[in-house]
């Protein structure tokens, strides 16, 4: 029945994509409220029923969010911090996944699972053994005080053994015949194949540094090397009629997050569904 | 896969905030039992061994010292602070002040305990009004007593009503107020007016209140009155009754071991509440969060005709009101209902510590507090924030002057407090674990809205979790 067959696949394609977009419109609605919010009026904002869209937009909201968030500076030490990180747990995450996956030693078992059991341990209740560590150290107010307690994480040399383990054995037999090294097959084999877990794992630690608040504010003395999110956190107001101020805030501080999303976003994904669809 | 439990830093959830204060607080505690021999009282420093206050070292010292001041200010607040500081600055080259912004009141205090390890304190620090025993307890802040006993010139009497009793425990002043801030009955003249009431004389008594709920919702309105779920609201009308909120003379006379609000004032208030909410007077309403504001919006878009709220959101909310968007509403501010003889307000709002350790600085931090809480500097202060001046003679200066004819409802916030008996019910409850107090009360006005509940059953209830707060932080000690 060729009229079927032609149907079929249009009203399908239809129906998806009628589902799609009402889930879009869900995620998005709160972004486009808090945007809206942040360009409207201060009597706009408190309005009955709420404004949704912004006829007279207020632009400035940004620029007193960004100075009133100090976020010239925050979001400098913020950059900063975030890319130490980021480096810092992919090198170490590597290393560590791929001995855990490839390399023989000693007490691997063992290890392992401490590795895994420190994931069972939420930061903060370290944070003060931490905070005495880095202190003793002189990092107190300092990037590397900010930076060096997040550098290795139980989670990424977890997600990257798995990863790491899905090479056949195969490819490392004849990359040892080609007398490949470990270093060699790491850096020409392995890690190309596991980019996907790579760049999943490196945008969860952008998100979580990026996200930090408790932290940089305990470890910090002042300004200088203060984080984006201290700096959102002082934009919030008890006043009613600023709230688009903090709105604007919060747009400022997300957006790199948001760009790094778009641009990630095909390796996320796959990242993501690895070892989900096995095939 | 889709969080990172290592990286969970954001400070916002429960059980980042609960185990970061378990921490810290057993840390504060360990410094504490280091310390201190018998802590059986509150305060248990006699005047005679206060450590002693180098006033004079400030002329000493060659060059001009420099302290760091902790406060929470935002925004506009922070920004007439910053011109009150950087006036003191250039007024003098003796003194040098830079202020740190902590962002809140509790994150400045995980900050502060954190301080502890790190040895990073500041040497001034503005902190809220129930971390009064916290602050004692760490024994870091050199007592304001002794400076105040140093200085000859200091004007106790010219501090606004008890504002300074509040900051003192056992006849030693350990904060020096800064910005102080009441609760207020915020009501619709218009409402009281299609309800045949009397739109300048706002509800005294409980059953006034009550009554003009009734005739409020009688008139057309959705619900007479908007209940925020705020324990400080709670503790200022058991207070207005003249009636302890824990037990030992607040925690005055010796260190509070229990709550004590189970009373006949505090059943006054539970039994008001939960009826009202009952019979459908009244609707409650969240004290954070987006909804915060819902109470007060709620009055100028016509919802319900009063609510209890700090004079803080008063400049703010009046100019909602001029702002055109609401017609045929008229602001009114009343004091808190429910007085009695005996019975008053409760100082609210933050007072300044010193934490220096340097005689210098210590002296330097004086100085500087000095010059803050001044009648020209609170006059300046109150006028730019809407907080009440901490002096009487700011009353009289032209910067509040002009503010209070602007806005009328700022001089009942300062009459209530002025006009309020002396004793240790209006001085305010001193406590440990406040925030755990203030949970269990929550809670249990929560809970009574929600099921119509029993209100004697829901003020017993809370008064059990709110001992056993207070119970497991004297533990720690």
């Amino acid at each position: 029945m060729p009229a079927e067959r032609n149907n079929h696949p249009v009203l399908r394609k239809v129906g998806a994509y009628l589902l799609l977009s009402a889930l879009a419109l869900i995620v998005l609605f709160p972004i486009y409220v808090t945007v809206v919010g942040s360009l409207l009026r201060p009597d706009q904002l408190v309005s009955q029923p709420p404004s949704l869209f912004p006829t007279h937009p207020q632009w400035d909201t940004y620029s007193e969010a960004w100075s009133g968030g100090h976020f010239s500076t925050y979001l400098r030490n913020s950059a900063i911090v975030t890319a130490l990180i980021v480096a810092g747990q992919l090198v170490t995450s590597i290393l560590a996944g791929y001995a855990f996956a490839m390399l023989e030693f000693p007490f691997k078992r063992v290890i392992f699972v401490v590795f895994l059991a420190t994931m069972m341990v939420p930061f903060e209740v370290t944070i003060i053994t931490n905070l005495q560590t880095v202190t003793d150290l002189h990092w107190y107010n300092t990037y590397a005080g900010l930076a060096v307690p997040f550098l290795a994480t139980g989670f990424g040399a977890f997600l990257l053994r798995q990863a790491f383990l899905q090479i056949p054995s195969d490819l490392r037999d004849a990359a040892t015949i080609d007398g490949y090294g470990h270093l060699k097959f790491l850096g020409r084999v392995a890690v190309p194949l596991a980019r996907p877990s790579i760049a999943a794992l490196a945008v969860f630690s952008f998100l979580g540094a990026w996200n930090q608040y408790l932290w940089p504010l305990l470890v910090t003395k002042d300004d200088t090397y203060r984080t984006v999110q201290i700096g959102l956190k002082q934009l919030r107001s008890t006043q009613v009629d600023e709230i688009n101020i903090t709105l604007a805030g919060t747009i400022l501080a997300a957006l790199p997050l948001v760009i790094l999303l778009i641009l990630f976003q095909k390796q996320l994904i796959r990242g993501l569904t690895t070892g989900a669809v096995k095939g | 896969m889709s969080s990172m439990p290592s990286m969970s830093l954001n400070g916002r959830s429960w059980r980042a905030r609960a185990a970061a204060l378990l921490v810290v607080g057993l840390l504060s505690a360990g410094a504490v039992g280091c310390g201190g021999g018998d802590d059986d009282s509150a305060g248990d420093d006699d005047d005679g061994d206060l450590a002693s206050c180098p006033t004079s070292a400030l002329d000493d010292a060659s060059g001009p010292v420099q302290i760091t001041f902790w406060h929470t200010m935002q925004r506009a607040n922070e920004a007439a602070l910053k011109e009150l500081t950087d006036a003191y600055n250039s007024s003098q080259d003796k003194v040098k002040v830079k202020l740190v912004n902590n962002s809140d009141y509790d994150d400045q205090q995980d900050k502060y305990r954190a301080g502890l390890t790190t040895g990073d304190l500041p040497d001034v620090v503005l902190q809220q009004d129930i971390y009064l025993q916290q602050m004692i307890d760490t024994e870091t802040a050199l007592p304001v007593q002794s400076c105040i006993d140093a200085t000859e010139d200091f004007d106790a009497e010219d501090f606004t009503g008890a504002a300074l009793d509040y900051f003192s425990v056992d006849d030693v002043q350990w904060g020096l107020p800064f910005n102080l801030s009441n609760p207020v009955l915020y009501y619709d003249k218009v409402a009281f007016r299609k309800a045949g009431l009397d739109p300048e004389k706002p509800p005294a008594t409980f059953d006034e209140l009550r009554t003009a709920a009734e005739k409020i919702k009688a008139a057309g309105y959705a619900t007479g009155m908007s209940l925020k779920v705020d324990s400080w609201q709670f503790e200022q009308l058991v207070a207005n009754q003249g009636a302890d909120f824990a037990n030992n003379g607040n925690g005055r006379e010796s260190r509070a071991t229990a709550a004590a609000f189970d009373n006949e004032a505090g059943k006054a208030v539970f039994e008001l509440f939960g009826g009202m909410v009952a019979d459908g007077l009244a609707t409650s309403s969240p004290r954070r969060g987006p909804s915060q504001f819902d109470n007060l919006l709620g009055i100028a878009s016509k919802h319900n005709g009063m609510s209890f709220d700090t004079t803080a959101a008063l400049g703010t909310i009046v100019e909602l009101f001029a702002s055109g968007q609401y017609k045929d509403v008229e602001l009114g501010v009343g004091p808190m209902p429910g007085r009695t003889d005996d019975g008053g307000i409760v100082v609210g709002g933050a007072a300044l510590y010193i934490s220096a350790t340097d005689p210098a600085k210590q002296a330097a931090a004086w100085d500087y507090m000095q010059y803050l809480t001044s009648p020209e500097s609170q006059s300046k202060w109150s006028a730019a924030t809407g907080y009440i001046p901490v002096r009487a003679s700011s009353v009289d200066l032209p910067e509040v002057k002009a503010r209070w004819a602007e806005v009328p409802g700022f001089r009942v916030a300062y009459d209530q407090l002025v006009s309020s008996a002396h004793n240790t019910a209006t001085d305010g409850a001193v406590i440990g674990d406040f925030e755990g107090v203030r949970d269990a009360v929550e809670e249990a006005e929560n809970r009574m809205f929600l099921d119509k509940g029993d209100p004697d059953a829901a003020l017993k209830g809370a008064a059990d979790k709110a001992t056993s707060a207070i119970e497991a932080y004297n533990d720690r000690l």
